[in-house]
Formats: structure tokens, sequence, C-alpha cells
């Protein structure tokens, strides 16, 4: 009877793991932990990739960067800009078994708008108010023309949650989050991993294969690349450019690239605080001396083998709003040593160069500190932790400072809180009413032409007064393992989980 | 009057005359481990002293032709990702860290030697104030205090070294209070008591002599932490600053390619192993060659 009992078990615990084992799933290796997985409070570049797998956004782009449905069929601004009339999809419910209406997305929006701490407010503060016109239908109307509203829905200020859930966890909702996208929230540990598994009720159905998807967190790079080698995840994020040759080598992994919306760069502090005082926060020539000194294709090749982009602007130049009457400068010793002259400055002098720690990131400052070097910029770097580097950047307490940004469709979103006076992140503290007018300006039109033209006026002035030196566009390196199919990487930088197919 | 603690074992020793600094030589020197140890630790101070003219390199000019050589005859341990000679900038971090544990273990000497002594002579109130100080101190985890420091002064090798000298301090004090404790009873001392010696004048020539030995073994042992110590904030990006090099921000560096260009992790990683073993065996040498009841 034992005996029975005992070989019953057996055949039992058998069936079961080879459920377990019929089960796909996507385990997913991330640079960072995220922070909180709630759309209106999260802040990270990594917390975005998780939210791709499980709340969906009102529109979403495609690989040319135009805007795409998701859980809103269209969008129509009207003729004076100041509304927008929203069509919503049918038949989408939430996790929870709520279904998607006008009044959930009224909801969502209110939210991003209202709750205390949220970083979607600022995205979305043109938003004067939101009218539910059918269960299908919200209306949007805007206290002045913004045309970046739409791409700011393909992002999290476009994600929507269940109204319920929301409403019942309250602050807590990060910790539980519900939404509309093809997987729902498992269970998170913190440091380890975040599970999900397939929403059966999904508006897209059809197109999610995959049963489960787990995201790790693996800081080290090459530990990450290590462990899809040995078959430990099937996708890594942020591959490191020296590992390109790798991965292209090995026949079980394949590389998947898109040149990145953002940009890395150097702030320049031109007005806050005694550290602007200096002859580089002083005069542009320096400034421009100090931009001409940089050979940016040397430093691509010297530190990225040549994979990434050399770039001048906030945008790639492989960018539509790129603009080319302002091609990348090439090195000029001499020129930038007469620029010096002309500026009365004696060279050498110091400059401080704030650096936020990591290896890649130190390694651009110790090249673009040898190329200074030359013309006389004795740039001295001062390694610092990457959050307190914000809050001395915001404090003015540095004169040049490495700082890259993850970008965002429309060129607003690379321009207007950096160079606004008094912005947020205009950690330069750049003052130029000309150029404050033309980004108010940029945001009227929804037409591409005349938001370009605009755009190439603010480009000049930037590019004169040099508060920021724009130098490389990074390209999103993701690796997976060959059994992965269907994959194809959007400049966002996001991973999306629907339509693969593990085999 | 200062080798009264050996007189006893010198009396029961055949060689009578030989003096407690030459015994401890001649016991050094029979130790394998701490005669390696020794020569290792001359071998990077010679390097440290003479690196400009060992090398035809500069350890911060960058060759963007050469990243990420293989050792060769021209680069014997590699370049690294800027094109700069590992070889040269081992014998320059050499200079970091041997300073970073000189120094800052000088700086817990100088500070927890005299508060050691005061606490253990003086007694009462006072020893109780820096034994709670002490307490207080070593509940401070390191990296944390070090962190403190570099964000409130700038990162930099000489923060750092302060950082991990202070940290050491406490060890310091509270060896050089219970060794005076010990002291404190012997029989010279009582005597030097009696014929009406001030307290600074018993404590700093009859008793401070007395542990030193015990405070150069602790000293040696300590310079091999501080080493490692100075590795791991420069690793971190809390110690010496680019492109100045330090072996542990030559491994942090390195870590990025430890598949693709290992030289850049083995050089800097083997020296800093070998001068923290010298220093471990050199300091095990010397508690065991001036350990008088050992023969």
């Amino acid at each position: 009877m034992k005996t029975l009992r005992l070989t019953l078990a057996a055949a039992l615990l058998a069936l079961t793991c080879g459920a377990a084992a019929a089960q796909s799933t996507l385990r997913i290796g991330l640079a960072e932990d995220p922070d909180v997985l709630d759309p209106s409070l999260a802040r990270t570049y990594v917390g975005r990739i998780v939210f791709a797998a499980f709340c969906d956004k009102l529109f979403d782009i495609d690989a040319k960067l135009n805007v795409v449905p998701q859980l809103a069929l269209s969008h129509e601004t009207s003729a004076d800009g100041k509304t927008v009339t929203i069509k919503l999809r049918p038949g989408v419910k939430f996790q929870d078994g709520e279904p998607f209406n006008a009044e959930a997305a009224k909801f969502s929006l209110e939210r991003h708008l209202t709750v205390a701490g949220s970083f979607r407010k600022p995205e979305l503060a043109a938003i004067d108010h939101i009218d539910v016109v059918d269960p299908l239908t919200i209306k949007i109307a805007l206290k002045s023309p913004f045309s970046p509203l739409i791409a700011a829905l393909t992002d999290r200020a476009g994600m929507m949650v269940s109204p319920k859930a929301a409403k019942a966890e309250g602050d807590k909702f990060g910790l539980h989050p519900v939404c509309a996208g093809p997987y729902k929230f498992v269970e998170r540990v913190q440091q380890d991993r975040i599970v999900f598994e397939k929403f059966q009720d999904y508006w897209d159905k059809a197109n999610v294969h995959i049963d489960r998807v787990v995201f790790l967190p693996i800081v080290d790079a090459t530990v990450r690349l290590a462990n899809l080698k040995s078959g430990g995840l099937d996708l890594i994020e942020r591959v490191l450019a020296t590992d390109i040759k790798d991965v292209r080598a090995d026949k079980n992994l394949k590389l998947a690239t898109a040149l990145e919306l953002g940009y890395q760069g150097i702030d320049i502090n031109v007005g806050k605080g005694d550290a602007a005082k200096g002859p580089l926060g002083q005069s542009a020539k320096v400034r421009q001396a100090l931009e001409l000194a940089i050979d940016r294709t040397a430093l691509n090749q010297v530190v990225f083998n040549g994979e990434f982009v050399p770039g001048n602007q906030w945008v790639s130049p492989e960018n539509p709003y790129y603009q080319k009457a302002f091609p990348v400068p090439k090195r000029d010793v001499a020129k930038a040593k007469a620029l010096l002259k002309e500026a009365g400055v004696t060279a050498p002098f110091d400059i401080d160069f704030m650096v936020p720690k990591g290896a890649e990131t130190q390694a651009v400052a110790e090249v673009v500190q040898a190329m200074a070097a030359e013309v006389g910029i004795n740039m001295k770097i001062r390694v610092t932790e990457f959050a307190t580097s914000l809050k001395q950047a915001e404090q003015g307490n540095y004169q040049a400072f490495m700082l890259a940004w993850s970008g965002r469709t429309d060129p607003d979103g690379n321009t207007y809180i950096f160079f606004k006076t008094g912005a947020p992140q205009n950690y330069m503290g750049y003052k130029s009413p000309e150029v404050d007018k033309l980004l108010d300006e940029a945001r009227v039109p929804s037409d591409f032409a005349a938001r370009k033209a605009i755009y190439e006026k603010v480009t000049k002035l930037a590019l004169e007064d040099v508060p920021k030196i724009y130098l490389y566009h990074r390209r999103i390196l993701i690796a997976h393992t060959a059994k992965l199919e269907g994959y194809t990487q959007m400049p966002d930088g996001l991973v999306r989980v629907v339509g693969l197919k593990l085999k | 009057m200062t080798d009264a603690p050996f007189t006893a074992a010198l009396l029961k020793s055949a060689d009578a005359v030989e003096s407690p600094l030459r015994r401890a030589l001649r016991r050094l020197m029979r130790r394998k481990g701490a005669i390696f140890g020794l020569a290792i630790i001359v071998l990077f101070l010679a390097i440290a002293i003479f690196a400009p003219l060992l090398t035809p390199y500069d350890p911060i000019v960058q060759s963007w032709t050469a990243v990420r050589k293989p050792p060769s005859a021209l680069h014997w341990f590699g370049t690294d990702d800027l094109g700069r000679d590992i070889l040269v900038r081992v014998f320059y971090g050499a200079r970091a860290s041997l300073m970073a544990g000189v120094i800052s273990v000088g700086i817990a000497l100088a500070i927890g030697v005299p508060l050691g002594l005061a606490a253990g002579t003086l007694g009462g109130f006072f020893d109780a104030l820096i034994g709670r100080l002490t307490d207080a101190m070593l509940a401070c985890p390191f990296l944390i205090l070090a962190s403190a420091l570099a964000a409130c002064r700038g990162p930099s090798l000489g923060n750092a070294m302060i950082a991990i000298g202070v940290t050491t301090t406490p060890i310091f004090v509270r060896l050089t209070r219970g060794q005076v404790l010990a002291v404190n009873v012997e029989e010279y001392v009582a005597a030097a008591r009696a014929i009406g010696n001030p307290r600074w004048r018993i404590a700093l020539v009859h008793i401070l002599p007395n542990i030193l030995p015990a405070l150069l073994v602790q000293a040696t042992l300590s310079i091999a932490a501080a080493i490692i110590a100075e590795a791991s904030l420069s690793f971190l990006g809390l110690g010496q600053q680019p492109p100045d090099p330090s072996w542990g921000s030559m491994l942090n560096s390195a870590q990025r390619f430890l598949i693709n260009a290992p030289w850049m992790a083995v050089w800097p990683g083997l020296a800093i192993f070998l001068t923290v073993l010298s220093f471990n065996l050199v300091g095990d040498g010397l508690r065991d060659a001036l350990n008088p009841r050992e023969n």
C-alpha cells in the first residue's frame, strides 16, 4: 500500500513537472531593478521596459516613429488646436475583469494629473479637463494648443490603469498594478525577479504566444551576457557596444538594434551660481573651443568600437527632425586655440567636470579630458554617484556635467525641459528669451514642416551659445537567443512582448 | 629599562647578551614567508619610487590606435580600454596603494595611540568616554563613512585615506588601551611610579616603548587592510580620480572587458593580491618574532 502511494505521488510529481515544462517562459535580463510599477510615479527607463509587458497605452509608435493605435483607435485635433477627440478600442478589459471605456480613460488621465508625486503631470500639463462624449470617446480640452500631447500618450502618460484597483490600492497601486496589457502581474521580489503571466482576456490575445514573462535584474553587463549565453536568460537589454562582435559571432544569439531617441552630452553651467562664473560659463567662444577640441568620431571608435553614432544635436542624424544645415563639426585644435585667444583666456585652465559613476561614462569622460587638454582646457573629472550628481546639477555645483537623456518621440521632449528658462532639467541655467519664445511656438502647429522650421532656429541659437555639447547617440542593443522569434526593436528602447514566440 | 619585559626571558636564554631587536630580527629571518613578503614589499616600494625611470610610457597619455591590445613585446602587460600601457599604470598604481596604506595607518596611529594611552593611564570618566566613542565608531561601517566623506568633501585619494585612517583608528585605541592596562601592573611601572614620575612621563617613557611590538604587528596587518580598502574605494569611484591610475579603478574599468580583454583585470588584481599577501606575511612573521614567550 505504501509503495503504491509513493508511486502515485511520484507519478503525480512527474505529471506536474511535465506540465510546468510545457509552459513557456520568457526570461529577460535587466540592467537595473526597476523603480515603482505605477505608471504615474515611475521615472526610470528600465521600468518602462517592464511596463511594456503589462500596461498598454492609448497609442504606440512604429519603427518610423509614426503614432499607431493601441487602446485608442484614432485621434483628432480641432482646428484651433485646443480640443483633442480620442476614439477608444471596444471590447477591452483590464486584468481584474473591469471594462476599459471612456470613464476609465478619463480616470487614468486624471490620475496621472492629480496623484501625489506624479511624474506624468508635466507631460500632461496642457490638459484643462477631460469630457466623456460616449462610452468609447473622450474629448480632451487643452489650456493652449499642445501638439506633443499625442506623442506623450504613446508612453507612460498614455498608460491606462483599472479604476477599481487604483481606487482600492491608493498609493500602493505600484505593488499590485492592474492594467490592460498582454501579461498580468503575479509577484515581485525586490532585486530578484518580477513575474507576469499571460492575461487570458487580452484584446489582442491571438498574438500572445508565451505563457510567462520573468524580469531578472542583473547589474553587470558581462554577467548578463554570460547568462544569456549559458541559457539562463532568453533576452538581455543594454549589451555593451564592445561586446557586439562577440554576440554577432555566436550563432545561438541574435542582436536587435535601433538608434536611440536621446543623446549623450555635456551640460555646461552657464548661469547657475558661482560655478558659472569661470571662462567656460561666461564665454560662448570658450564653449565653442571645447566643442571643437572633441573628436566625436575618435571618441566613438575608442570607447564603443565605432558602433554608436556621433551627433551634435538633440536628435540623431537619422531622425527626421535633424537639421542638416548644422552638420557634426570636425575636430579643429588650431581653431579652438584661436577661439580661446579671442576670448582672452589664458590656457591652461581648470574645469570642474562632474561625471556620473559608470565605467562607460567614465571612459568617455577620460577621452574628452585627453582631447580638451590638447587645447589647454584641463577638465578635472569628479566621479559622482548618479542621484547625487543630479542633485548637485540642480544646485549648480558643477562646471561641466556628463549627462544622458533617453529621449522622447517628439522633439519637444528633448528640448523644452532643458532649454526653457527655469525649466526643471535646465541644469545649465540657460536663459535666452528668443529660445523660450521659439520653444513655445513649436508647441502650436501639428504640421511637421512648420515645426521643423521653428526647431531650425532653436538649433542655430543653441549651437552658437553651446550650453550643451552633444556627443553621440547610443544604439539600443538587445541580444536574445535564436530560439526567440519575431523580435524587432523600436527606437524607444522598449521590449515589446506581443507577437514573440519561443521555439 | 625599556627592555624590562624581556629580562626574564633573556636570563633563561642561552645567549643572554643578544639584544631583543636583534633576536626579533633573527627570528623573523628564519621565516620564509616573512622574507618573501618583505622582498615583495621592497620590490613594490622600489617600483613606486622609481616608476618614471622604469618605462618609456606615460600612465595617462592615451593612444587611440592601440586600444585593448593583448600583452606584447611593446606593451608587456597589454593596453587598456583607452590605449594606455597597463604595466606603467600598475607601476604608478603602486604609488597610490602604498601611499594610501602607509598614510592612512599613520593617521590611525597618530590619533589612536595617544587616545589609547590616555584612556589606559588616566582611566575613570575619560576612559569610559573614549570607550563609548570607539564603540560608536566601530558600529559605523567603513564604506558608509567613506561615501559620506566623499559626498561632503568630494571624492579624492586624500579623502579616501582620511576615511580609511579614521575607520582604522578605533582598533588602535583599543589595542593601545588594552596593552597599557596589561603593562601598568608590571613592577617596573610600579617602580617608576614610586620614584614619583609624573603620569605623562610614565606613559611615554615607560609604557609606550614596551607596547610598541604589539602596535607594530597591528600596523603591518592594518596596512594590508588599508590597501584593500583603497582599492575598493577607487573601484567605487570614491578614491583616486581619473585619469590617475589606481589598482582599484583599473579593475573597475576592466570589469566590462573580462571576456574580451582579461589582461586588463589580471595585472592590477595580481598586484593587489601580492602586496596584501606580503604585508600579511610580514605581519604574521613579526607577531611570532616579537612574541617573548616563543623561542
